[in-house]
């Protein structure tokens, strides 16, 4: 299991967009695993297995942690995003730029570009993860690029 | 300008954020840390621990010192449940609470006490009915549990004398969505409260709901939500549904569970609100053998049985 752990809590990371809620949906994805253990059937796909509990456990976390209430009644429980320095200016203007465009994006949203442009699935296979069509995954991906592209203008190459 | 950004650009800037954003560790634990703590329910910082056990140990110092000053005399807290004379109830069939399965074997009661043996309570007798979950009131007059033959659930209420014996026994019938017999006895020992699911089928998260019954069998009427979750020992290990075995002590300090590395963790973090962990106890198998069912704590809270087989089990001082 530590063998998958770094790579789950950078996998929940990137979509809860805060440290401690990736913690605790990489437990709680790690609980649901081990309950959940007698359903795997081939041991040689159980990243893929491990990486969609978690990311659905991300996206539950994020969207709880999140709501307009949770923000109303405790509007500095959400610590922001802390980013790493960057030695080159131009390049910090675009990430900083992806960065807030990430933040606005919906947490489904988040999770279908973080399991197919970081973590490598296809659109089917994400589909699969996350539980909804295919078609679904590439709606989410389109308005995804559509909203990241957008926080980009104006910055300058 | 951005303008330029085709979506093979594009993906290309945003695989790269993302991997230095999932790379970099944000003073997160390590791997090897949660590896070691796989179960519990969250990982903190490892500085904010160091401190807060520099803080513990400092306060203990300081307590150690005030009983020496005020004298070795003074009164032990009085333990709960101990109207039981140290009776402890468990169950020779484990079961599954989180799956809602057992093995259909069948299963007994008994009530053991450290240094006088045990007393059979509740037999299957021929049949396969399994008797499960025992689980003392909070006064301790009465040890509920539950039994399940066929698609039969029922709970079974034993008011229990002070030496084992069985003053009086009746049954309640379970509704049909209760998918486990397992009773949870509210904190004033006025209802027992059981986890729904959907046509019996576990609930799969914290937000299941619950039935509770009053000790004549009526169903509380009222919406289920305002039912005191937090007094129902397995919510208040802050997972969803009950982990297999895992318990509260009498004292509520303390919760034990099975993990699956062969061991048994007991965690003082059984808050319902996720917090972090200050440490878990673990309790390693019996030699090859893993604890293959989790009895309940001892009356005074300081010990917690482990069943390695049938008829054998272990006291394992905690």
């Amino acid at each position: 299991m530590a063998a998958h752990y770094d790579r789950l809590l950078g996998l929940a990371r990137l979509i809860c967009r805060d440290t401690s809620d990736a913690a605790d949906a990489v437990q709680n994805g790690l609980e649901q695993a081990w309950r959940s253990r007698a359903s795997l059937r081939e041991p040689e796909r159980t990243r893929q297995w491990l990486d969609r509990i978690v990311a659905r456990e991300a996206v539950r976390v994020s969207k709880r942690r999140r709501s307009w209430w949770s923000r109303l009644i405790n509007p500095d429980a959400y610590v922001g995003w802390i980013e790493p320095a960057d030695e080159h200016a131009t390049v910090v203007d675009i990430s900083s730029a992806l960065r807030a465009g990430f933040e606005r994006l919906s947490a489904e949203q988040r999770a279908v570009v973080v399991l197919h442009l970081h973590a490598g699935y296809s659109v089917v296979e994400t589909a699969a993860m996350v539980g909804v069509p295919e078609e679904t995954v590439r709606s989410r991906l389109r308005l995804a690029r559509q909203r990241l592209r957008k926080e980009l203008e104006g910055v300058e190459r | 300008m951005s303008q330029g950004f085709s979506d093979e650009r594009l993906d290309r800037e945003i695989k790269r954020l993302m991997a230095i954003d999932a790379a970099h560790r944000y003073g997160a634990p390590s791997a090897i840390e949660v590896a070691q703590r796989i179960g519990t329910r969250r990982t903190g910082q490892i500085n904010n621990r160091l401190l807060l056990v520099a803080a513990l140990m400092a306060m203990a110092v300081l307590v150690a010192l005030a009983a020496l000053l005020l004298g070795s005399g003074s009164p032990q807290p009085r333990p709960l449940r101990d109207v039981h004379n140290g009776w402890i109830a468990f169950s020779t069939q484990p079961y599954d609470e989180a799956a809602g399965t057992d093995t259909d074997q069948g299963g007994d009661i008994y009530l053991v006490r450290e240094g006088v043996g045990q007393v059979l309570v509740a037999s299957r007798g021929d049949t396969k009915a399994s008797n499960i979950c025992p689980s003392w009131s909070p006064d301790g007059s009465t040890l509920a549990y539950g039994t399940r033959d066929g698609t039969e659930r029922t709970v079974v209420l034993l008011a229990v004398g002070d030496d084992g014996s069985i003053i009086n026994r009746r049954s309640l019938d379970l509704p049909l969505a209760a998918f486990s017999p397992c009773p949870r006895w509210s904190k004033d020992g006025s209802y027992l409260a059981f986890p729904l699911g959907p046509g019996g089928i576990p609930p799969q998260d914290s937000t299941s709901p619950l039935t509770a019954l009053n000790l004549a069998g009526q169903t509380i009427a009222g919406s289920l939500t305002d039912l005191d979750r937090s007094t129902i020992p397995c919510n208040r290990l802050g997972v969803g549904i009950c982990a297999l075995g895992d318990l509260v002590s009498p004292a509520s300090g303390y919760g034990a569970y099975g993990n699956d590395q062969c061991q048994t963790v007991i965690t003082n973090d059984i808050r319902p609100a996720p917090s972090f962990t200050l440490g878990a106890f673990r309790v390693p198998g019996l030699g090859a053998a893993c604890p293959y069912s989790l009895g309940p704590w001892s009356p005074d809270g300081r010990q917690l049985l482990l069943s390695y087989d049938i008829g054998d089990f272990a006291l394992t001082l905690v």
